[in-house]
């Protein structure tokens, strides 16, 4: 090895670690618990408690129903605009640079509201966790 | 054309993509390296690199040939791999990625602590990656062939090569950069080009005929909706079920970090498409001639040179074809990666060794497929792998992170209900034609109902079983609690 070491200091633990890279890590599969896993670490189980099942399945249910308010919110956006492109034949008489707008939303339209939904979701999942996990340092 | 230069452009794609490979083993230093590149990749470089993985033949040559050939249907294959990103960011991406799992296979088996699932789930995602490979590699062989006549059997064999060279040499750690290399070379070889085109067509006063060019009946007006929506939701619900976008987010250090880069990746593969659906439409106007089935998917390779004049289409040419590369190699080797770690740590035990031979293996049997079949349109092909992973692995994948009742035996059902019907659908389909009369629809687009085969399968056999895992709850709370801020 011929690691840039000669600082003579104390070796850091990390020393080509980047500023602001994630820590390097280990990792092996979930299913050999006998294997050095990041579940050894997690090896004296205790049974779960029944505060603990009750917070996982109040969190499940608000992360579920978040997913498909947004699911069902998205499908209908998605049937929207192709009910517009289909289903109004007068939207084809008009072109953009000789292209007909039915087409132009078709090739272009749908990417918007994806990652609209997609924003939004994400900043609402965080929203729900920072919430429970507040009501849980609060116990 | 020039193929020297083409060649030229093919041979440097190869280079830098082995360069950032060797970089890679240097630095791959452990058996975490080679499966989770050691979750040290910031989340933009992760975007880049599943994007650049996800990113195939099918769009990069696939859907321009399709808007030619059958009009504005083809724009539903982008959108629905988009969408398909936003139901992995809802349904899966935190979860998953908490719950410490490499493959799907592992993930089974940790969920429902039964080996027999696990065995299924592998052999189920091990069919889908090697039928998503097959399309990789038609399209490498029709594309060098169109740029520089090179025999189609070489330049197939070629990308399983380098593919196979490149991810038993660096495992995730390389292939990370390598794939985030090569979105950006991907989506720049479509982005210059499409801005000439436009420079080009800007310049002239549009003489083509609107009513010839973007047929009333070739447009949106023209769909069928018991197809659009079989596809779309097939689509949207095949993104979860495909092996290499799940191992993905075990590169991310956290729930939270899985999920904004799945956004990222959102943002990414929409500008990629985009970019994608302008050739195909620049392509109708332009190149008439060239909508043949079989031919159609070289378009965006022979655009440049006819559009542009001159020493600057065959550099555009040159260009295109080193995305197209990228393209190929690009999910190939995602799709290597994800398939080698499940047979090597199902057949053997997750040893670097066993998962650089495992590489070869993987490819050596779609290389041989490749070369015995002949191409279909290439966004098709590749929608047919959505369909398939649809029917057998997402159902239960979502159940298994949503639904506490799931039990082994419900799982096993559900996949083999899910992958038999869609498998007999679509063999039926490609065997009877236009034969098959009234359902003829049915089996060409069967998404819409083996999907809610499976379902309900998995849910009934579930109920009646009633022996959910011991670990249920414990896993439960694994996948959905989010992580305390390290500190």
């Amino acid at each position: 090895m011929s690691g840039p070491d000669a600082s003579g200091g104390t070796p850091s633990p990390e020393p080509r670690r980047a500023p602001g890279r994630p820590v390097r890590e280990r990792v092996t599969s979930v299913d050999r618990p006998s294997s050095r896993t990041e579940a050894l670490a997690r090896v004296v189980r205790p049974p779960v408690s029944e505060a603990d099942t009750l917070f996982t399945r109040s969190l499940m249910r608000a992360q579920g129903r978040l997913a498909l308010v947004f699911v069902v919110s998205f499908l209908l956006a998605v049937v929207l605009v192709t009910f517009v492109i289909s289903g109004i034949p007068a939207l084809h008489d008009h072109a953009i640079a000789g292209v007909p707008i039915p087409w132009l939303i078709q090739a272009y339209g749908y990417y918007p509201i994806i990652i609209v939904f997609a924003v939004a979701y994400t900043v609402a999942a965080m929203r729900t966790e920072r919430r429970f996990r507040a009501l849980v340092e609060h116990e | 054309m020039n193929p020297m230069l083409a060649i030229g452009a093919v041979a440097l794609v190869l280079l830098v993509t082995s360069a950032i490979g060797v970089y890679g083993l240097r630095i791959s230093r452990t058996t975490s390296d080679f499966f989770v590149a050691s979750r040290t990749v910031r989340p933009i470089w992760n975007a880049s690199a599943i994007s650049g993985e996800y990113l195939s033949a099918g769009t990069f040559l696939g859907l321009s040939g399709l808007v030619l050939l059958s009009g504005s249907d083809a724009f539903w294959f982008p959108i629905g791999y988009a969408a398909g990103y936003l139901l992995v960011l809802m349904f899966v991406a935190a979860p998953l990625r908490r719950s410490g799992a490499y493959t799907i296979p592992d993930f089974i088996h940790a969920r429902l602590d039964s080996v027999t699932a696990r065995r299924i789930t592998s052999v189920l995602v091990l069919f889908i990656g090697w039928l998503y490979i097959v399309p990789q590699l038609h399209g490498a062989a029709l594309a060098l062939n169109v740029v520089a006549d090179i025999p189609p059997w070489v330049g197939a064999a070629t990308v399983a090569v380098v593919v196979s060279g490149s991810v038993a040499a660096g495992g995730m750690r390389s292939i990370t950069y390598v794939q985030a290399f090569q979105f950006w070379l991907k989506f720049a070889a479509l982005a210059v080009p499409v801005v000439f085109f436009l420079i080009t067509l800007g310049g002239h006063e549009p003489s083509i005929d609107p009513a010839l060019v973007f047929p009333r009946e070739h447009g949106p007006s023209g769909l069928d909706t018991y197809t659009t929506a079989s596809l779309l939701i097939a689509l949207l619900l095949g993104t979860i079920g495909l092996p290499h976008v799940l191992v993905r987010f075990y590169t991310s250090p956290t729930g939270t970090s899985a999920r904004w880069t799945t956004v990222i990746v959102i943002v990414m593969i929409s500008a990629f498409y985009m970019v994608s659906g302008t050739i195909g439409l620049v392509a109708r106007a332009t190149a008439p001639d060239l909508a043949q089935p079989g031919v159609a998917d070289t378009v965006a390779l022979l655009l440049p040179s006819r559009l542009v004049p001159g020493v600057a289409g065959d550099l555009l040419t040159a260009l295109v074809i080193a995305g197209a590369l990228a393209a190929f190699l690009g999910t190939s080797s995602g799709l290597v990666v994800s398939l080698s770690s499940v047979v090597s740590q199902d057949l053997f035990h997750g040893t670097v060794r066993s998962f650089r031979w495992a590489a070869v293996f993987c490819t050596a049997v779609p290389l041989v497929v490749a070369l015995g079949t002949v191409p279909q349109g290439l966004v098709t092909s590749v929608g047919t792998v959505f369909v398939f992973a649809a029917s057998s692995l997402s159902p239960v994948i979502v159940l298994g992170i949503w639904w506490r009742r799931l039990t082994a035996r419900g799982a096993i059902a559900g996949m083999l209900v899910g992958s038999v019907l869609c498998a007999g659908a679509l063999f039926a389909s490609t065997l009877l034609g236009s034969n098959a009369g009234p359902a003829a629809a049915m089996i060409a687009q069967p998404g819409a109902w083996t999907i809610a085969a499976a379902t309900i399968t998995t849910v009934v056999v579930s109920l009646l079983d009633r022996r959910a895992p011991l670990n249920t709850e414990r896993m439960l709370s694994r996948l959905h609690s989010p992580e305390l801020p390290r500190g």
